[in-house]
């Protein structure tokens, strides 16, 4: 029966093993994408679907600035550098020439509905009653620098067209088109220059690692042709892809890191200690079967396997040899009288309950909506359940003969240490150590500050992050990290919801509080305010009759234009500008992201604030106005955080209380809160070192708190339950703590600060919970078990 | 864009245009002679639009460091205040339009140009201009011809000349339309008034 079992999971461990490298190395779906991990922040479904959305307009092109000082050799840099772009055949388009963007072309799409469409100003004028024909026209005709973008005298006398489409918020991007090149003019290298844009589609995700390789050399190439036509070009980028690369590439350092220091660190280990090859091959046999678990049961339930769970993954091996080594100790401790049976006997009870609580600790991470805390619970729940089966099923079977060296020479000294400890430390004096402990973490704790920001997520290259601003600050660029969110039943809802928004963000405007915005209700007023400004023009222009003509030839216009414009106006009667005519226009370009159209039941849309203006005065500014929400991903992500990490504060509340009942089941109260002890001062130790390091808490070092709750509590009861075999016990013990602080204390060296702070947690508290670990001994009345 | 293009011209075209080439170099040289000036101007646009040419005249006020008043008075009231920051156009009423040069490309490029221009940045015109240039003795003219891009799809070219002073400025736009402006009673700007200060910005 048992035979059978070892032999069902043997084969089930070779299985495993192919099936995780098969799906690995061969389909590699490695997701680095960092938002991925986040579970969705917003209220409503167009919030999610704007944040996705404003994502995808920046997500999948990489942008270019190349800038020199001497404005022909930036231009000729970037012709190399866009030919070699094209050249690499990594990129599915690159754009350096644009074809044909005059005005003429930006003024098309809105010209036959020009009648509907005025500026604010324009309306305020001819609204409040002091609008003169004579004197408007005089101005207009005499004013040297006016920009006739609207059209010629006689299309656009008044000049309101014009000043249309000069407010568009065209004019916020920087760019200037110069010779077919979109150029901006700026500093670079600290002098002014010229700078071309050069933008490039990615031929597939900015996530996709192939992609990633061949965009990231080809731009590597394309920068060097650069520079052997203009030595001091300088390059910048922009695009998600990079970020993506730069993660990926600081998250594989850290799995080759963590998965061969600690690899490396647990052969010499088991090597120093077993002085023999077959336990640490054993060793590294259920380990194996461990990883290879994990990473099928996260790519059956998840389809991929996320970067940071590899990460995380890498020093999970620590812990999986845990079982191993408990058992390989046994074993070494029993010398001739091995025998298999009666030493997984003993072994089991342990090994279950460290189990158990270890499954209650990640079980509890399961329960996180945060797809990526899931994915690494599962992870680690799949690996340890395998390493622990490896142990019992297969370890027996393959470890008949008894060990053959002693483990006495340092099972000794152990067994005496332990001896000397119980034999001298009662429950009153381990008490007094506890509560000594506890008083010198009071100052730590106080000094404990909460950060919920979500850049904990990623390690964003300084020198990336630089390049990216001064991007934005070059082109005037907004990339949308926050917007508001407009929803209605219909588009004419949605557009006039708008307005009443825009109408608040231009009063911030004239204060000076922010930049711009940008909104679809800019390019396209709803159709009840091209009633209105119909209706304005109609009124103030005098268009029926003769009076128009008679004004216009006194100034020496000539009349036949009065009539046209009259002709024109009333032939126009009826058009209406819609959102969807205007986002199907090649006009639409650059915004066209931001109306979202169908959405749900009805419309949406999004409105880009720009520049400085603090998200309070935002959020305010969309209170009141039904459908309006204002979307700040990073600081929904951070209120997030937030809020898990008090829930999980609480959690571990309730953790800390199950642990305890399992625990009191096989030891009665006092036994339990004895072995239940050490885990807490590890937890409250770890807490207070991070208040004297001056390093906040987030929501990451509380989940580490709850490993060391569900891996600490492990040592005590190996501890207790191996007390008649002290030597062997502590030395297990050790070893098992030394391979776990070797793994997540490399963990705490990670490019990624969420992971280094989880890392940092679980090596302080496990090393004060095993060092703490003796207490269980002096606080329980393990004698009177006997 | 227009508004940038006759500033440029006015504030003296001389230190934007390149003093790589000898006689646009003389030409700086001239114009920097006289940073701070007041002139009447005589403006006559004509367009097929038009019965005939609209007149105009008014005062011009350059003060290189802060920006430039340009004073129409006849036919029409409307004062044209351009600062590197922002320009603002003032009406009969007093009702002001002002457009802060960060969030407007046009006025921003104006912006950009006189900054230049008044810092002796010689490469800024040439960024939007092929420039051609003419001195004899006292007497210059200077052509510019946009590039193709934005510029070139509503201007044709500008002439402008002159002697210690700028004369004459005559811009042709791409639809047949023109403008012609001559400078006379050139003198020295000093002193501003509180108010001229004020519209500048200088204190």
């Amino acid at each position: 029966m048992a035979r059978r079992a070892s032999l069902a999971w043997a084969g089930i461990s070779v299985a495993l093993t192919l099936a995780a490298a098969l799906l690995l190395g061969r389909y590699a779906p490695v997701q680095t994408d960092l938002l991925a991990l986040l579970p969705p922040t917003e209220r409503s479904v167009a919030a999610e679907r704007a944040v996705a959305a404003m994502r995808d307009a920046a997500g999948n092109r990489a942008v270019f600035l190349i800038g020199d000082a001497d404005a022909a050799s930036a231009r000729r840099a970037a012709g190399q550098f866009a030919a070699a772009l094209r050249e690499s055949g990594a990129f599915a388009s690159v754009q350096l020439e644009v074809p044909d963007a005059g005005p003429q072309r930006l003024t098309a799409a809105h010209r036959e509905f020009r009648f509907g469409l005025l500026t604010d100003a324009d309306r305020a004028v001819l609204a409040d009653g002091s609008f003169d024909i004579e004197q408007w026209l005089l101005r207009r005709l005499n004013d040297p620098f006016r920009t006739p973008l609207g059209g010629s005298l006689a299309q656009d006398p008044f000049g309101f067209f014009d000043n249309f489409i000069a407010s568009l918020p065209y004019r916020q991007l920087r760019f200037d088109l110069d010779d077919g090149l979109l150029v901006v003019r700026g500093k670079t290298r600290g002098v002014p220059g010229l700078h071309v844009l050069v933008s490039a589609e990615l031929a597939g995700s900015a996530y996709d690692d192939r992609i990633q390789r061949s965009s990231i050399a080809a731009v590597a190439a394309a920068e060097a042709a650069a520079h052997r036509v203009a030595p001091q070009a300088q390059v910048l980028r922009a695009g998600a892809v990079f970020f993506a690369e730069a993660a990926r590439g600081s998250a594989e350092h850290d799995v080759e890191l963590i998965g061969l220091g600690s690899l490396a660190g647990i052969v010499l280990l088991m090597l120093a200690v077993f002085r023999s090859v077959w336990p640490l091959a054993l060793g590294l046999l259920t380990v194996l079967t461990g990883l290879a678990a994990a990473v099928s049961a996260t790519v059956l339930a998840h389809g991929e396997v996320h970067l940071l769970t590899l990460v995380f993954g890498a020093s999970l091996i620590g812990e999986a040899i845990d079982y191993s080594i408990q058992y390989f100790c046994l074993y070494a401790g029993a010398g001739g009288q091995w025998d298999p049976r009666r030493g997984l006997a003993a072994v089991r009870p342990g090994l279950s309950l460290a189990l158990a609580t270890s499954a209650l600790g990640y079980g509890a991470l399961m329960l996180m909506p945060f797809p990526a805390v899931r994915q690494i619970a599962l992870f680690a729940l799949a690996g340890l359940v395998a390493a622990f089966l490896s142990v019992l099923l297969l370890l027996p079977e393959l470890l008949r003969r008894p060990y053959r060296r002693d483990l006495a020479p340092i099972a000794a000294p152990a067994s005496r240490l332990i001896g000397w400890w119980t034999a001298r430390v009662g429950a009153k004096p381990a008490a007094a150590m506890t509560l000594t402990l506890l008083v010198l973490c009071v100052p730590g704790w106080l000094q404990l500050r909460a950060d919920d920001d979500v850049r904990a997520l990623s390690s964003r290259p300084p020198a990336l992050l630089e390049q990216e601003a001064r991007i934005r600050a070059l082109t005037g660029v907004e990339l949308g990290a926050r917007f508001f969110v407009v929803e209605a039943a219909t588009p004419e809802a949605t557009l006039q919801a708008e307005e009443r928004l825009t109408a608040r963000l231009r009063a911030l405007v004239e204060q000076g509080e922010l930049a711009h915005y940008q909104a679809v209700s800019v390019f396209v007023p709803s159709a009840a305010r091209q009633a209105e400004n119909r209706e304005l023009l109609r009124r103030n222009l005098q268009l029926e009759g003769n009076a128009l003509a008679e004004k216009f030839r006194q100034i020496g216009l000539k009349s036949a234009a009065a009539v046209d414009l009259a002709a024109a106006y009333r032939e126009s009667e009826g058009r209406l500008l819609t959102p969807q005519t205007w986002a199907a226009s090649p006009t639409a370009g650059p915004f066209r992201h931001l109306w979202l159209g169908r959405s749900g039941e009805g419309y949406a849309s999004v409105v880009v604030p720009g520049g400085a203006a603090d998200n309070a005065a935002l959020e305010a500014l969309a209170a009141g106005i039904p459908g309006v929400t204002f979307v700040d991903k990073a600081a929904s992500v951070s209120r997030l955080f937030a809020q898990y990490r008090k829930a999980l504060s609480y959690g571990l509340g309730v953790a800390l209380l199950l642990v305890l009942g399992v625990l009191s089941w096989r030891y009665g109260l006092r036994g339990g809160a004895a072995v239940l002890l050490p885990a807490v001062l590890g937890m409250a130790a770890a807490l207070a070192l991070a208040g004297y390091a001056g390093s906040a808490v987030t929501l990451f070092n509380a989940m580490a708190l709850l490993l060391v709750l569900g891996v600490g509590v492990n040592y005590s009861i190996f501890l207790v339950e191996g007390r008649s075999r002290a030597g062997s016990t502590v030395i297990a013990v050790a070893l098992s703590a030394a391979t776990t602080m070797l793994s997540f204390g490399l963990l705490a060296f990670s490019g990624t600060p969420a992971l280094a702070g989880f890392g940092a947690t679980l090596l302080a508290g496990i090393a004060v919970t095993v060092l703490g670990a003796p207490l269980s001994l002096s606080l329980g009345r393990w004698e009177a078990r006997r | 864009m227009g508004r940038m293009i006759v500033a440029a011209t006015l504030l003296a075209l001389g230190p934007g245009a390149a003093a790589a080439d000898e006689s646009l170099a003389r030409i700086r040289a001239l114009l920097d002679a006289q940073p701070r000036l007041r002139a009447e101007f005589d403006q006559t646009r004509r367009s097929a639009e038009l019965e005939r040419p609209v007149l105009a005249h008014g005062r011009m006020l350059v003060w290189r460091e802060a920006g430039v008043l340009w004073q129409i008075e006849q036919p029409v009231k409307m004062l044209v205040v351009l600062r590197e920051d922002v320009t603002i156009q003032i009406d009969a009423n007093g009702r002001r339009r002002t457009q802060r040069t960060d969030d407007d490309a046009g006025a921003a490029r104006a912006g950009r140009i006189l900054g230049a221009l008044l810092n002796g940045d010689t490469a800024t015109l040439e960024q939007w201009f092929d420039i051609a240039a003419r001195i004899d003795a006292q007497q210059w003219s200077i052509a510019l011809t946009p590039r193709r891009g934005a510029v070139a799809s509503f201007l044709r070219s500008m002439q402008v000349s002159g002697d210690k002073y700028v004369r004459t400025v005559a811009i042709d736009e791409v639809n047949g339309d023109s403008t012609q402006i001559s400078f006379r009673n050139h003198r020295d700007a000093a002193p501003l008034t509180s108010e001229e200060a004020g519209l500048l910005g200088v204190r």
